[in-house]
């Protein structure tokens, strides 16, 4: 099927892809952690960006938990497929949720760097078969 | 010096960069619209940030220079530069806001610096290859 790439070229193609990974993974890694230091901050991101009322801290920390394992498979190179999928289809509904944010974009210039993020996810996807520098098989 | 891709790895690198480079360009173009519109906001970040005092004027001269550099790094003109300099002016903004990081919960948003940081070292590592929606 695929042709053999050059060495020079596929060595600068899988740490591109493992810096995209490991980059993608801090944020990630980060808002499943606030999901259990912070439930409260996850329930009123819940209700405001999605319109979902009513969460309680039990859901944040069952949604939490199943984040939690998805993260880990996506940074082991676990299930690529299933994982960078969920993860770019994940970031996608973050990045697409806050709408009202670029609509005043100067006072919410930090949202902004949701664009390059899901790029990221989307480079992954795309990428995946290619990405197997510390990976798990 | 190098071999040809197949052409489905290379279709997928090339759609990959085209939207790394578009995510990387949006922020970049952002700030630097602010420049314009609210000088004194970047005035304030250079002073808490970088430690660096700065006046108007050259708040607005930084932002005109900033201009021409993100829109050349879009059209994909002198890569090497070009991402060069996007790669290490954002990789200070990411490390300028170590203060943040230590205390992460109350500034989330912050961390997504560090994927895009990712997608600029993907872009100067991969620039022989962007080569789709490019400016030769």
């Amino acid at each position: 099927m695929s042709q053999p790439i050059s060495p020079a070229l596929t060595d600068r193609l899988q740490n591109s892809l493992l810096a995209l990974r490991v980059g993608v993974f801090i944020v990630m890694f980060i808002w499943t952690l606030d999901k259990f230091v912070n439930p409260a901050h996850s329930i009123g991101v819940l209700d405001k960006f999605y319109g979902i009322g009513g969460s309680s801290h039990m859901i944040t920390y069952i949604l939490g938990a199943l984040q939690l394992l998805l993260v880990l498979a996506f940074v082991a190179g676990i299930k690529k497929r299933f994982t960078y999928g969920l993860i770019f289809l994940m970031h996608g509904g973050s990045t697409l949720s806050a709408f009202a944010k670029y609509a005043d974009p100067f006072n919410n210039l930090l949202f902004f760097a949701a664009w390059p993020m899901w790029a990221a996810c989307f480079a992954l996807y795309l990428l995946r078969d290619a990405d197997v520098k510390f990976t798990i098989k | 010096m190098s071999q040809a891709l197949s052409t489905d790895t290379n279709n997928r690198l090339q759609c990959a960069l085209v939207a790394l480079r578009l995510g990387v360009f949006i922020v970049m173009f952002m700030w630097t619209m602010d420049k314009f519109i609210n000088p004194g906001h970047t005035a304030k970040v250079f002073e808490i940030f970088y430690g660096i005092a700065s006046s108007t004027t050259i708040v607005y001269i930084l932002g005109a220079l900033q201009l021409i550099l993100v829109l050349s790094f879009l059209a994909g003109i002198k890569k090497r530069i070009t991402y060069g300099i996007i790669l290490l002016m954002h990789a200070a903004s990411t490390f300028s806001a170590y203060n943040q990081y230590i205390d992460g919960f109350n500034n989330l948003l912050f961390f997504a610096a560090w994927p895009m940081l990712a997608a600029c070292f993907a872009l100067y590592l991969l620039r022989d290859e962007d080569v789709k929606f490019t400016i030769k």
